[in-house]
């Protein structure tokens, strides 16, 4: 069980931001650009400290680990997972094995075993001896997010891990991280653009609107289509799908004059 | 591919590693050994075989003295700014996932080749003998990389970008006022250019014992971060998750690489390109690992410098070229090829 709390209070950027989330939970953080979603992944893993506030992992807090531990705890995939140098995919996954190795030391049997699981796990081996710069958007994605794996971490941080992804390997990515979530009892949270693909892929989900939490929780309570207006001012209906099994965003039009009071969250049958 | 191929790649990868750090071992023996022959008077390798390894002694034998005194701590000289200059090629490319990165810009060059001017023109100095000149070089160089990376701070960070744009500006600025050393040099102004130009006709034992330790350490503690520089190169956002305090990383990069320049351009004046060619050409061949990267350009850059200032003192023997000319030379058109082809290679 663990517990994470989390609050920053900046002048703009976060303000009393608080969520828990469990191992084999897949959380989606939602929100316009701007919003900080991203800020709250890097208080997280202390790329960005917070003003106020605490991280927690089992009980142990964020701020007084250091960067290693905090390593051996968290994956990161981060946003923009543009590798551009000619490391191979076996290289890559291999530095996620860095933070565990003590200075100068080499890579041992053990190591090669967790990369090879985590490489299969990530459905990437067959790119092993494949440099970066020759793979595919799609492809890279998983190698990072195998390399992550590699850290054998209890979380598992990704920013927009669809992003400029085809549609086919956006899926691809979002099964094989909720299938880890659930194989590795992995604690997943997710920064998403996606409102559809947070709603289907994601047990609980956290709405942010200018630094705050506006809604948080399960998907149905989250992603009402008042919620979505205030957010994106844009109108919604949110409908449950039986044929994928989740629910189902589908966006009307522009609110007309969305700060005026009455007007969020039109009825969908104005459509 | 399936699971034992990852067992052979990795097993590959170490074996190319292996070999290629023998190969480049040997080569920077066989380097020094050829450099210590060839001069003004040709020594023939059994021979100097025989003076190095103490076989023959005579302090009479004129060849004792040329070898002992005058070739082998020129070439060592060489061979340790040529490593040097390349290890902190490494580290800044490094750091700064830049391939354009090496010493000179960070404005650190530019920096020690004023404190050098200072000390050859106005014979300003904090000491005097012998050690002037390279201790204001070393000096200025240290304190060019400590002003830069203060403008760069902001907020207990420094983005990289910054960094490499503060480092151009000091680095001009320090030009300009090298320049108008020259301008104002007078009859100092020989001793200035060909100090600017890059040489080694100076080189004694006393400058090898003074620069060896200081590089030897920095070079050390850029191989302590090479796993670091892996991650940092892949990215800050990277370098953060797999554990690499990318802040601490970047800072005692800039300090030991600035310490170990000045250790080098302290004595053999600025000599450019070596810390750009050698590292790319290392990772032409052998990838942009730095486990390998880093004491495969040290090796590399050390038989580098040696080649390139054989040729220095005797293409036009007895009079000598400027090391510097040559490696620049010989560097310029290889980063034109470089540049043609670098998508493929390089990535960058």
């Amino acid at each position: 069980m663990q517990g994470i709390e989390f609050a920053y209070a900046s002048t703009t950027v976060l303000k009393d931001i608080s969520f828990e989330a469990k191992p084999g939970e897949m959380i989606g953080i939602l929100g316009p650009n701007g919003s900080g979603k991203t800020t709250i992944l890097k208080c997280m893993n202390r790329a960005l400290k917070p003003k106020a506030g605490a991280v927690l992992v089992e009980g142990k807090e964020v701020a007084e680990l250091s960067r290693k531990e905090i390593a051996n705890e968290m994956g990161v995939v981060p946003q923009n997972s543009g590798v551009n140098f000619p490391f191979t995919a076996l290289e890559i996954v291999m530095m996620g094995r860095g933070p565990a190795l003590a200075k100068f030391r080499r890579e041992g049997p053990s190591d090669i075993q967790i990369v090879k699981e985590a490489m299969r796990a990530a459905d990437v081996i067959h790119l092993a001896g494949r440099h970066m710069t020759e793979l595919s958007g799609g492809e890279k994605q998983r190698v990072i997010i195998a390399r992550a794996l590699a850290q054998k971490p209890k979380i598992l941080l990704l920013d927009e891990p669809t992003l400029h992804l085809d549609v086919n390997h956006q899926i691809e990515i979002l099964e094989l991280v909720r299938g880890l979530a659930k194989k590795e009892e992995l604690t997943v949270i997710m920064v998403s653009h996606d409102l559809n693909l947070a709603a289907r892929y994601c047990d609980k989900l956290l709405l942010l609107r200018k630094g705050k939490i506006l809604a948080a929780g399960a998907v149905p309570e989250v992603l009402t289509p008042e919620n979505i207006g205030k957010v994106f001012g844009i109108r919604a209906i949110v409908e449950y799908d039986k044929r994928i099994g989740s629910y189902n965003v589908m966006v009307v039009g522009c609110a007309e004059r969305r700060d005026v009071p009455g007007e969020r969250g039109e009825p969908p049958s104005s459509s | 591919m399936e699971g034992q191929e990852i067992e052979k790649l990795h097993a590959d990868k170490l074996a190319s590693w292996t070999f290629l750090l023998i190969v480049l071992t040997v080569g920077l023996f066989l380097s020094i050994i050829v450099a210590v022959c060839i001069g003004v008077v040709y020594i023939p390798p059994g021979k100097v075989l025989d003076i190095l390894f103490g076989k023959i002694t005579d302090p009479n034998d004129p060849d004792v003295n040329i070898i002992i005194n005058i070739r082998l701590p020129r070439v060592l000289l060489a061979a340790t700014v040529g490593a040097a200059l390349s290890v902190a090629g490494v580290a800044m490319q490094g750091v700064f996932r830049n391939p354009m990165a090496s010493p000179s810009i960070l404005g650190i060059s530019s920096g020690a080749a004023f404190g050098a001017s200072l000390a050859i023109v106005l014979g300003a100095s904090f000491v005097s003998g012998q050690f002037a000149i390279p201790v204001m070089a070393f000096i200025f160089c240290v304190s060019t990389m400590l002003l830069v990376y203060g403008i760069s701070r902001s907020g207990g960070y420094v983005p990289v970008e910054t960094l490499l744009l503060a480092g151009i500006a000091v680095g001009a600025f320090f030009s300009a006022l090298v320049s108008f050393m020259q301008f104002i040099a007078g009859d100092k102004l020989e001793g200035l250019v060909f100090w600017l130009m890059g040489g080694l006709g100076h080189a004694d034992w006393q400058q090898l014992w003074v620069a060896l330790p200081l590089i030897a350490l920095g070079s050390f503690m850029i191989m302590y971060y090479a796993r670091e520089l892996n991650a940092l190169t892949i990215g800050e956002d990277h370098a953060t998750s797999l554990g690499v305090d990318t802040q601490r990383v970047m800072l005692v990069m800039i300090v030991v690489t600035s310490i170990v320049v000045a250790a080098a351009v302290s004595f053999s004046g600025v000599i450019g390109f070596v810390g750009l060619i050698v590292p790319h050409i290392i990772r032409i061949i052998i990838g942009p690992d730095h486990r390998i990267l880093i004491p495969a350009s040290i090796l590399g850059g050390a038989s580098f410098l040696v080649i390139t200032d054989t040729l220095a003192r005797t293409l036009m023997a007895p009079s000598e070229i400027p090391v510097g000319i040559i490696t620049a030379m010989l560097g310029a058109p290889f980063f034109i090829y470089l540049l043609r082809r670098r998508k493929h290679m390089m990535g960058w």
